[in-house]
């Protein structure tokens, strides 16, 4: 099979026009119908549509390899007039890139993932559930007061978008004095637009690195029962025990990867409840054991990780289109997420019932995201909190969206909160 | 009683599910790209998270016993 030039032509998916991100499903459907796998002639790589091409390229990860990930950053600007951030570059220090996880590939990739993985089970992480309450709670209690059903508050940066960065700093150590100035390194690092150029983010890598730097040195002294104790203790004496810059960039790519997403995905969660889908809402207060199932088809439905990329060590094909060595694959999990040949002819219809059980909003295989029951975690805790506290929300200005090519979310939602009587009895 | 864990390698299709909710009873072979049990006799306090596993695995390749 071979696209004609003619055939790509018609194609109207670009991974870095804003409009299109920031509302890219009908473009999918176009690519899934017309271009399964698509070349970017200007950015000169492919893009994977379908769910069972998407499944097949994240289930041979020594041809779609992880490794040579970290330049990709470079590309996430969504809008084309910035500059890349060369994050890539200045984030992940060489002497670290050779054994990160999310940057390795078969043999390599298993001992590191079996370092970490136990760090984020379920049954570990129900451990945190009283942590994620109190910081829900304390964050939406707040800005109930303030609005008390006259004045706009913004739901997704000071609810959403806060929730998850506070929840990795209690996980890692981050003291509460240090948050403003993390919190800005981490925006600063992260994909967003509008955001400074390579010197800023120099500075803020600085910042973490020497950050994560101390924390490292202070727990090989006296390891504690946190994630980065764990990956020390874990190897204390062997040969090819992880270096403290290792494990920096590890504790790094933590909180680049658990704050916009969980937040992106909380903010989702607003969006269906009080634009697209208000009668959810009500189920979910009526029934709020309905909250879990009701996260799981949105996270398949608008996922904020929107894809994942991979680049190609030999020579292969994916549904027949052949591809070279070397070469960028953008695997676009929202995409196979809405797949009507995997779905059904309703693929593009939020269903609360359709308790999907492979859904790729987390990739799949090796690669599968460590944060995902953390992630849902967060979302079902977050949504708890703010039904206990806000009876009624009502959006009371534009939503600014902050969509990148890998991660999608509102920046801003101006609500009017009306508080429950638990709020008001207080 | 003994809780017994299988995982059916002609339905497993490598998700990573099981390893991820409980890797201290399941593992991903990346070479071979299927769920491999590394405690078939996990102690009953995980049998909740066993539950939780087998419950999650797409194609239903994990079977939960009793001997």
């Amino acid at each position: 099979v071979t696209q004609t030039a003619g055939d790509r032509a018609r194609i109207t998916y670009d991974p870095f026009d804003s409009a299109i991100l920031a509302d890219p499903y009908a473009h999918y459907r176009q690519l899934r119908d017309e271009a399964p796998v698509h070349f970017l002639e200007k950015d000169g790589m492919y893009t994977v549509a379908r769910y069972d091409d998407a499944r097949s390229v994240l289930a041979r990860p020594n041809v779609f390899s992880n490794d040579g990930y970290g330049p990709l950053f470079d590309y996430t600007y969504s809008d084309p007039s910035c500059e890349p951030t060369g994050i890539g570059r200045h984030l992940f220090r060489a002497d670290a890139r050779g054994r990160m996880l999310l940057f390795s590939d078969p043999p390599m990739h298993q001992p590191l993932r079996k370092l970490a993985v136990s760090g984020f089970s379920p049954r570990t992480i129900q451990d945190y559930e009283p942590m994620i309450h109190a910081v829900s709670e304390s964050l939406i209690t707040r800005l109930v007061d303030e609005s008390s059903g006259e004045g706009a508050v913004d739901i997704a940066h000071d609810f959403a978008l806060h929730l998850p960065f506070t929840v990795v700093c209690c996980i890692l150590g981050v003291p509460e004095a240090d948050r403003p100035e993390f919190r800005r390194w981490v925006d600063t690092c992260t994909f967003k637009l509008g955001q400074p150029r390579d010197a800023e983010i120099a500075e803020a890598s600085e910042g973490l690195c020497s950050f994560f730097d101390a924390v490292v040195a202070a727990r090989r002294r006296s390891p504690e029962n946190d994630v980065i104790s764990r990956l020390i203790v874990a190897q204390a004496g062997s040969d090819d025990a992880l270096s403290t810059p290792e494990i920096v960039a590890f504790a790094i790519l933590l909180f680049l990867a658990a704050g916009d997403t969980s937040a992106g995905l909380i903010t989702h969660w607003f969006k269906l409840t009080l634009c697209t889908h208000p009668e959810i809402d009500g189920m979910v207060r009526e029934d709020p054991g309905l909250i879990p199932q009701a996260i799981e088809e949105l996270v398949r439905y608008d996922n904020s990780n929107q894809a994942v990329n991979r680049i190609t060590t030999e020579p292969t094909e994916v549904a027949g289109v052949e591809i070279a060595a070397g070469v960028p694959v953008i695997v676009l999990l929202a995409s196979a997420n809405r797949d009507e040949r995997q779905w059904g002819p309703d693929a593009e219809t939020y269903r609360i019932d359709r308790r999907p059980t492979d859904s790729l909003a987390f990739g799949r295989g090796i690669h599968l995201c460590l944060g995902a029951h953390l992630a849902r975690l967060e979302a079902r805790v977050a949504v708890q909190a703010f039904n206990r506290y806000v009876e009624r929300a009502e959006v009371a200005g534009p939503i600014l969206r902050q969509d990148s090519l890998f991660v999608r979310q509102c920046a801003s939602i101006p609500a009017i909160l009306y508080p429950t009587s638990v709020r008001s009895t207080r | 009683v003994v809780l017994t864990v299988r995982v059916d390698h002609d339905r497993c299709t490598g998700s990573g599910n099981c390893a991820l909710v409980l890797p201290e009873v399941f593992e991903l072979d990346e070479m071979a790209n299927k769920a491999r049990v590394i405690d078939g006799t996990p102690p009953p306090d995980l049998e909740r998270w066993v539950r939780q596993a087998a419950e999650q695995c797409p194609t239903k390749a994990i079977t939960i016993g009793a001997e």
